[in-house]
């Protein structure tokens, strides 16, 4: 207060933080701070209320602490795929900090020093700090500043992820424009804020005409110099109107922050801290009977994740499922979760709790908050947790809710029909168990029975490689590859049933621990050391659900066994591109082996934008394969066929390392009329001609 | 209502079927089975009716194959009140027999209705559903498509040919053998059939040998030769468009 | 060797398949009685009968199981045949049972032959026709029901006596069964029994998008879709599209089968046709049996290739 400015020497640097306001509006400002933080607790508390609800599981470390404080400060995640976006939030994140921090330290050294332990003596926002600090803060501010009008600018080219509109109803029969507002407001207030500062501290210094050190406060300084005009008294009076409605909009501003978009700045960094996104390789088991209409069918962490969101709509956007028309987004997935969530706690968004009246409906969470074609149309290809930047893990999610639909017996159409064939003969085609092994009839070379006799590879063929025409063809050059190569492979024969991967991913744990129940035990009974797949699927269970991490794809064993030799392959000519399967791109995490089987084979490599972990899923996983598709608008696997065409005339070659992407890419080269334009070829095979190996026709 | 669902398990239509030695029989030894398609059709039926108008579903089932327990486990998780294997080692039974065995079963439950499937492919000495209804003096109407209650009794489409069906409206108690339901087969999860079978709901009875018999001797089974008539077209997709182009035209 | 035919007639006409078990009677060689149950004036159409037993009764003026069922099973225990023949139909399955039981006489079903070569025996077809069966009737009397197809129809229409007697109505004291209406398919869709070439989809068709490849073929060829039951089971085609024995006969010019596995109940409706061409990828597929030419391999490369040769 007014002690203040009786301590500062004559020119020395600081200031007095409530100059000229009388202790009325001192006590009137901190009863008004006073209400805004009870608010702001109070908002949280009811929020973490709610979490508190949800089931337990144990993820805190300190590990994931230190990963996300890192990825917070660098504000890495936001900015997958778009680095410019990632350097505005850079500067409106560390300008908020620097700002709400020099708010901090004014009230520490005033109130809490000066005032409350009634040591002046020991006050600090003075001389050389004081410079330093008004040169940070200043410099931080206009970062702010700009960061924020950039995004504004963003939002104002209309960006197809910021569109709200739902894909599950008619066009503009939901209303969402609360949501909007809650953006807008948001986007305004902080920069009324950052502006009115800059607007303060022009005043200030224009009234308290312009001391020597104020020129570290770059910004207000040139305000300054452009209310001068005004006159200290002018400036004076204006500086007092701006302090209050600054004041004001701030505790307004904090009281505000659970009750609005702007909570994502406490949730999302616990999100972060708290994210796993193995969760999605290996699913969650079956959590018991808990009524699926309460906040217990959810964990603690899903419960943070449906309050995480920004609406950001990346993930919305990169969604295979909702790119080909399905009714499936996952942002709205989410927010429709977050309403009913926060509905069922009591809890309002200060713009009212959405427009959806759904969450009301009794006919439950899966089926009727959250509609079942919705719930079916997801491919479990996991683009939308790798994109999104805080922490958000959609696919146990919707897995969970679509074991409420199998357990009502609500199953998609054709679904019934492959669990059914699974059931009956541990395949998906409703073919006899016995012939699963009957593409090694027509492989020419001898493939081993690891049932009885030890084999150094155990190749865990999988439903598609063994049982699909097209596909048969390529396990067929595995195994002549293999052979070529001098490894000791075998396969389980009949024994071997669907891994499961996808059953589980469908909903049905009944049926998935009975397949992986019986593979496991078939699996004790062989003996092998190492063990490979054809299918990125299967690959999955066996790494993550079926606990064996060492299990290879094979073309990681291909990969080694050209990089050491044992195939050594001629030069093809051309130029291909390379699809990555989602469940060894994303899911595995293998980027790089086929890549190198590729370029071994001395084709040119062009890849397509969406690729790596961006790759765009061709629609058959999460059991989709299983499910009409005769709804869509366009197919997943078509829309990825016209980017690979779009590459240009000379690229003849779509390369794929999983059967399934081979079934389907196949079908759509055919029903996009692109036959003999695009190739779909394995990678495998593409070895195989690169060997010049010479087989006898097939019929 | 209280209704009595005959269920049966016939070799899986996708196997390959092979003889045995003997050339009267399949070869058993491996042979798969599955639930005879028209069954699973009248326990859905069954389950409807229930439903709709109350009352309970009895399901019965004999035979040794595994298949018998999980259908009938399976029929439990569906909603079926009781579950009952009739005896511990019958089979191969003609229809005539299973019929007297289904009979004997049921006649004491005081069921308003018997529902079984129309048809299995192994009947080659009658359907046992209309066999079951002679057996008891019951009325019957097979080629069932739909059953809705009607003032006390049923009210039972049955269909013909051509698209043509007849409604019939007939008393309690009787035997429907059912093509269709009004909706397909539901499915179950395989987690409540696992805990049907942790349940023990399952009763298992015992049943005098039948005395029935088909009063028929198989001398001979073969596969018939299939493509016999057919001339073949070889070649790929090209070749044959070629041909059956011009067949098409000769033809016209 | 004498034999009872019992004849079904719907809306003032006869099945075809009551015709093909005359013929078998007559091939039998023995006289063949035939049971009417309806109006005296649709007896002279039994050209294959040698004698016709009406039974005339307004109870009995629409089929109803019940009531059929008594009134068959009273003749043969009066007449008492050798041979029993019952056309394998929705009203065969009805009848047939209650004859077996209430006379005691073995019952064939799914029969495609009867003969009388030193005792009774029979072929019939079991497991969706999978597999052929001979067995052989020690009793030497027994009720046989035919599967369509098994005779031509042509030759039950003439070389009987063709006397006919009317004989008193049976007890039908007690019926527990009414009948209320026939309901006939909605109509408004293409007749395909009038079509002269037919692209003919089953299960193989696999989903029903694809159905449009087989309506772009057909309308290249001036034709129409018609389907197997699986595919009305799944909706994608009306039930007047569907072939076979639920649904229509026909006997098109031409009828292309892709992906039709030919189950019994399909074959029925089908076989007459003039020109039959089959595709499937399973070359074990049934229907290869009744079609004059085939093709296995995969419809959805032979599809687009065809269209574009008869387009």
């Amino acid at each position: 207060m007014i002690v203040g400015a009786a301590l500062l020497g004559e020119n020395e640097a600081g200031r007095e933080t409530f100059l000229n306001l009388g202790p009325g509006s001192v006590l009137a400002f901190y009863l008004l701070a006073l209400v805004a933080i009870l608010v702001f607790l109070s908002g949280f508390w009811f929020r973490l209320r709610k979490y508190r609800q949800g089931r337990r599981v144990g993820r805190l470390s300190w590990r994931r602490i230190e990963r996300a404080l890192v990825d917070l400060a660098s504000q890495r995640t936001i900015g997958k795929r778009d680095p410019l976006v990632r350097a505005a939030h850079f500067f409106v994140f560390w300008g908020f900090l620097v700002l709400l921090a020099a708010t901090t330290i004014i009230a520490i050294d005033e109130d809490v020093i000066g005032l409350f332990l009634g040591r002046p003596d020991l006050q600090f926002w003075r001389g050389a700090f004081y410079i330093g600090y008004s040169l940070v803060v200043d410099v931080f501010s206009l970062g702010f500043i700009a960061g924020l009008l950039f995004l504004a600018w963003r939002r104002r080219q209309r960006p197809y992820r910021l569109n709200y509109a739902r894909v599950d109803r008619e066009q503009g029969s939901s209303d969402r424009r609360g949501y909007t507002l809650d953006d807008r407001a948001f986007l305004i207030i902080l920069l009324f804020l950052g502006l009115s500062g800059l607007l303060l501290e022009g005043f200030r210094i224009a009234a308290t005409e312009f001391p020597d050190f104020e020129v570290a406060s770059v910004g207000g300084w040139l305000v300054g110099l452009l209310t001068s005009g005004l006159g200290p008294e002018g400036n004076e009076m204006a500086r007092i109107v701006t302090w209050w409605i600054h004041a004001v909009t701030a505790l307004g501003f904090i009281a505000s922050i659970p009750y609005s978009k702007a909570m994502h700045m406490v949730v999302d960094v616990a999100n972060l801290a708290l994210t796993d996104q193995d969760s999605a390789r290996r699913l969650p088991d079956a959590n018991g009977k808990v009524a699926a209409m309460q906040l217990k069918a959810f964990t603690v962490k899903e419960l943070l994740d449906f309050d995480s969101c920004t609406k950001c709509g990346r993930c919305h956007e990169v969604c295979p499922a909702r790119a080909s028309g399905a009714p499936l987004s996952p942002r709205d997935l989410i927010l429709d979760l977050r309403e009913w969530a926060d509905a069922l706690s009591g809890i309002n968004l200060w713009y009212g709790p959405g427009a959806e009246p759904r969450h009301q409906d009794t006919a439950g969470l899966a089926g009727g908050v959250i509609a079942a074609e919705t719930l079916w149309a997801c491919t479990t290809c996991m683009a939308c947790m790798e994109v999104c930047p805080v922490g958000i893990e959609h696919v146990p999610t919707i897995v969970g809710l679509r074991r409420q639909l199998v357990d009502k017996g609500e199953m998609a159409p054709g679904l019934q029909t492959a669990f059914q064939a699974l059931t009956r003969a541990g395949n998906s085609f409703g073919q006899p168990a016995k012939q699963r092994a009957r593409w090694t009839k027509g492989a020419q070379v001898e493939v081993k029975d690891a049932r009885v006799q030890p084999v150094e590879w155990l190749w865990f063929v999988g439903d598609y490689a063994s049982y699909d025409p097209r596909a048969q063809q390529v396990s067929q050059t595995v195994a002549r590859l293999l052979e070529r190569a001098g490894t000791d492979f075998g396969i389980l024969f009949d024994a071997e049933h669907n891994s499961g991967n996808d059953v589980r991913r469908a909903g049905e744990e009944g049926l998935f621990e009975m397949l992986r129940d019986h593979n496991q035990a078939a699996l004790a009974a062989a003996s092998y050391r190492q063990i490979f797949t054809t299918d990125p699927h299967t690959l999955n269970a066996l790494c993550h659900e079926y606990g064996i991490p060492e299990a290879m794809h094979y073309t990681q064993l291909l990969d080694r066994l050209v990089a050491s030799g044992e195939l050594a392959l001629g030069p093809l000519e051309g130029k291909a591109t390379y699809h990555d399967p989602c469940f060894l791109g994303r899911y595995a995490e293998e980027y790089e082996a086929p890549r190198r089987l590729i370029k071994a084979t001395g084709l040119e490599l062009i890849e397509m934008g969406r690729c790596r972990e961006n790759s765009f899923c061709c629609g058959a996983g999460g059991g989709r394969i299983w499910m009409d598709d005769s709804g869509l608008a366009e197919r997943p696997s078509e829309n990825r066929i016209r980017e690979a065409v779009a590459l240009g005339d000379d690229v003849r070659y779509f390369v794929v390392a999983c059967p399934k992407d081979l079934v389907m890419y196949s079908e759509a080269v055919r029903s996009t009329g692109h036959e003999g334009r695009l190739e779909v070829v394995d990678v495998a095979q593409l070895l195989e001609r690169a060997l010049e190996m010479e087989v006898a026709p097939v019929g | 209502m209280n209704i009595a669902v005959l269920l049966r398990v016939v070799p899986d239509p996708v196997e390959e079927l092979e003889l045995s030695s003997g050339g009267t029989d399949l070869d058993r030894d491996f042979l798969g089975f599955v639930v005879n398609e028209f069954d699973e059709h009248a326990l859905e039926e069954a389950l409807l009716l229930k439903e709709e108008a109350g009352g309970s579903v009895t399901a019965f089932a004999l035979g040794t194959a595994d298949e018998v327990t999980q259908m009938l486990h399976t029929a439990l998780a569906k909603g079926a009140a009781s579950a009952i294997k009739l005896g511990d080692g019958l089979d191969p039974l003609d229809a005539h027999a299973q019929a007297e065995l289904f009979a004997e079963a049921v006649k004491g439950g005081s069921f308003d209705a018997v529902l079984c499937g129309v048809q299995a492919s192994d009947e080659l000495d009658g359907q046992v559903a209309m066999l079951l209804a002679a057996r008891l003096g019951l009325p019957h109407v097979s080629v069932v498509v739909g059953v809705r209650p009607a003032d006390g009794g049923l009210r039972v489409t049955k269909e013909y040919w051509a698209g043509i069906t007849a409604e019939f409206r007939v008393d309690l108690p009787v035997v429907l053998g059912v093509q269709a339901a009004r909706q397909p087969p539901r499915y179950v999860a395989v987690a409540k059939i696992r805990e049907a079978q942790q349940s023990g709901a399952l009763q298992e009875i015992d049943v005098t040998a039948p005395m029935s018999a088909s009063g028929l001797r198989v001398t001979a089974m073969r596969i018939p030769e299939t493509a016999e008539g057919a001339e073949m077209i070889t070649g790929d997709e090209i070749a044959a468009a070629d041909r059956i182009a011009e067949l098409i035209r000769e033809a016209r | 060797m004498n034999v009872l035919v019992l004849t079904e007639h719907l809306q003032g006409s006869f099945t075809d398949a009551t015709f093909e078990a005359l013929a078998v009677g007559r091939r039998l060689g023995g006289p063949v009685e035939a049971v009417l149950a309806g109006p005296a004036s649709m007896a002279g159409q039994l050209g294959g009968a040698d004698t016709v037993l009406v039974v005339e009764d307004p109870a009995l003026e629409s089929f109803i199981p019940e009531a059929h069922a008594r009134v068959f099973a009273a003749l043969v225990a009066e007449r008492e045949p050798e041979v029993v023949l019952v056309p394998y139909t929705s009203m065969g399955m009805d009848v047939a049972s209650e004859v077996s039981m209430r006379c005691g006489l073995p019952l064939v079903s799914y029969c495609t032959d009867v003969r009388v070569d030193e005792g009774l025996s029979a072929t019939c077809r079991l497991y969706a026709g999978k597999i052929e069966v001979d067995v052989d009737v020690p009793g030497g009397r027994g009720v046989f029901a035919m599967l369509s197809g098994s005779a031509a129809a042509a030759d039950g229409r003439s070389g009987g006596a063709g006397e006919v007697v009317k004989v008193a109505t049976p007890d039908l004291a007690g019926l527990r069964t009414r009948f209320e209406r026939l309901v006939e398919p909605a109509g408004g869709d293409v007749d395909i029994t009038a079509v002269e070439v037919l692209v003919v989809v089953g299960r193989g068709i696999e989903s029903k998008d694809n159905i449009a490849q087989a309506e772009a073929l057909a309308a290249a060829l001036g034709g129409a879709v018609a389907c197997s039951r699986p595919i009305v089971d799944q909706g994608w085609l009306p039930k007047t599209r569907q072939v076979g024995k639920s649904g229509l006969t026909v006997k098109p010019k031409v009828y292309l089968a892709l992906g039709v596995s030919g189950a019994p109940e399909h074959l029925e409706g089908m076989r007459k046709a003039s020109t039959i061409i089959a595709v499937n990828k399973d070359p074990k597929a049934p229907i290869f049996g009744v079609a004059h030419y085939g093709w296995v391999g995969d419809l959805f490369e032979l599809i687009p290739e065809l269209t574009v040769k008869v387009g």
